[in-house]
């Protein structure tokens, strides 16, 4: 039984820059991933070491142990701060890489002098490959499969490309987005677009119930409202240029770093104090609308998952409704009773899942029967002797025979 | 299969990883059931160390990614023996694994960390080969395959040597 389509994850990885006229923006992509999802970060924070996480995966790798994936050093989930930039940072690449990738992509044009330029890296670029765990990893990697001579290579040939032709472009006008569409989010039951104020008020209530909202009048997508901008034509470096220069502006004028008003009226909830009574643990698990059924157990693990997805969501440039993260949760808890079911499973099976083990316990039973075959022959001939015994001598050895047996089992435990 | 059913995040992570796997210089990555993440096989050879490992002769690593990998560690052994195509392989000789597969190497039980990878795990064992200078098996081999369960994590380690 598998609970996901495979098909409905996406794959999209640092890698796939490699085709375009700029690998080195895998470098970038992978930056922006978290090491622990190895998705873009969602919400990321900084730990006290300084490395950065998505909220929700630090938090859930410190439940299990309290130390940070990267460096080893011990870390504390209440020294987690957000990074909203980062999160706006993101956000951009999010929206921005299809475009992006498609106007890179003109892999059939450079393919020759790729190759030739690939053969061109240094054994010793090869050999950084062997990798410092302490470190991160996967960017190494993904690093180095672009040694540096390629990436010149690549250079040049953007620009010798770029005064050949030049390209419709829709990505510059997407930048000239209006302030009050990047407030717009997402909703996250049908879909559609609009302020959080919005979303907040009426609107989900109506979509969590199944109705569909009539008063509503769908805005466009941040993305969508923007394509209707003048098609420009510009050349592709430029265009970039230009893309990452209206990055900076917005970022000078700082709304990336703006979370929702309502979101500073939101205090975190303290960590779970395991000693907490069960009757306490209910009540503070009905004070948050979650379901209080199930033994000790499970209500602490509820609890806990909650409470890193409520923190999670408050360091999140654009949060979602509580409601929202009950669903979530209720996902989550679905999919941990089914893993715990298999592994009930699989226990109750023993061993004679796995090839392997069955194979061990015959060659183990084989070689102990080998090992102690006289003991056993001997531990025979007594326990024969002593029946003889019991049959001659009637009712009044009973207590002589126990004893012999006791010994019997002494020696068999000692074999 | 024994193994249960994975989570999104481990499915999802599992995908990009294995998309994402280098595999040159002597490490490559296989699934033996398509579309299954749940049984991994890394095959390793060693280059660089003739003396004891030829450099044409492959070991099979199985790896087992539990329900909560990444937060977990995933199950790591050699394996002498591929059910799947029927084929044996050896199990390499190192002072720090034993004769059934299992390795005894920290990262894979206590200093398990969330940012390891598949190919970190390939390319730790790798040089972890690379580096031997020892011929032989751990010391208490026999005494361990005997009481050992079939999979690593159950069993309790301790990591007393860091010399090789």
């Amino acid at each position: 039984m598998s609970l996901i389509k495979y098909s409905k994850i996406s794959v999209e990885d640092p890698s796939d820059w490699s085709g375009t006229m700029m690998p080195s923006v895998s470098t970038l992509d992978s930056m922006l991933r978290c090491q622990i999802c190895k998705g873009f970060l969602r919400a990321p924070v900084v730990t006290s070491c300084g490395h950065i996480f998505c909220s929700i995966c630090i938090r859930e790798a410190l439940t299990t142990k309290g130390k940070c994936p990267l460096c080893q050093e011990e870390i504390f989930e209440s020294g987690l701060r957000k990074v909203l930039l980062l999160d706006g940072v993101v956000d951009w690449f999010k929206k921005h890489r299809a475009e992006l990738f498609s106007n890179l992509k003109r892999a059939e044009v450079i393919s020759d002098s790729q190759e030739e330029s690939s053969e061109r890296v240094l054994p010793s670029e090869k050999s950084s490959n062997v990798i410092d765990l302490t470190k991160d990893s996967s960017f190494n990697i993904t690093a180095s499969n672009y040694g540096k001579s390629t990436v010149e290579q690549q250079t040049l040939d953007i620009s010798h490309i770029s005064k050949q032709s030049t390209q419709q472009v829709s990505t510059a006008s997407a930048l000239e987005t209006s302030p009050d569409a990047d407030m717009l989010v997402q909703c996250p039951v049908c879909s559609k677009y609009m302020t959080i104020e919005k979303l907040q008020g009426s609107h989900i209530d109506k979509c969590l119930k199944g109705q569909s909202d009539k008063d509503y009048k769908p805005q466009s997508s941040p993305r969508k409202s923007s394509n209707k901008g003048t098609g420009l034509h510009l050349r592709n470096d430029f265009e970039i240029g230009r893309l990452l220069h209206s990055k900076k502006r917005k970022h000078e004028n700082g709304s990336f770093q703006l979370q929702p008003g309502i979101q500073k009226k939101k205090q975190r909830i303290p960590n779970l104090d395991v000693m907490i009574p069960t009757n306490r643990l209910r009540e503070k698990l009905n004070l948050y609308g979650l379901s209080t059924g199930g033994p000790r157990q499970k209500l602490e693990a509820r609890m806990k998952q909650y409470i890193n997805l409520y923190n999670a969501n408050l360091d999140a440039l654009h949060p979602v409704d509580d409601r929202v993260l009950i669903g979530r949760l209720s996902r989550w808890e679905s999919l941990v009773e089914i893993s715990e079911r298999q592994d009930d499973k699989a226990r109750d099976n023993g061993k004679s899942n796995s090839i392997d083990a069955i194979q061990n316990a015959k060659q183990n039973a084989h070689s102990w029967k080998v090992k102690y075959r006289s003991s056993y022959k001997e531990l025979i001939e007594r326990a024969k002797a002593s029946v003889t015994k019991l049959s001659k001598d009637g009712a009044a050895d009973n207590n002589a025979l126990s004893a012999e047996k006791g010994g019997d089992e002494e020696a068999k435990r000692e074999a | 299969m024994g193994s249960s059913e994975l989570r999104r995040t481990a499915l999802k992570r599992l995908f990009k990883e294995i998309r994402a796997f280098d595999s040159s210089a002597g490490l490559k990555l296989l699934q033996p059931v398509q579309d299954d993440m749940r049984i991994i096989y890394i095959d390793i050879s060693v280059l660089d160390n003739p003396d004891i490992y030829p450099k044409s002769q492959v070991y099979r690593l199985l790896v087992k990614p539990s329900s909560t990998y990444p937060f977990d560690p995933p199950e790591v052994k050699f394996i002498s023996y591929d059910k799947f195509t029927h084929t044996k392989y050896p199990i390499p000789v190192h002072p720090h694994i034993y004769s059934n597969g299992h390795i005894c190497l920290n990262i894979l039980y206590d200093g398990w960390s969330p940012a390891n990878t598949l190919n970190s795990i390939g390319l730790s064992i790798q040089s972890m080969l690379s580096g031997n200078s020892v011929n032989s098996r751990p010391v208490d081999d026999d005494e361990y395959c005997r009481i050992a369960p079939s999979n690593p994590l159950m069993s309790k380690w301790q990591f007393d040597d860091d010399t090789v």
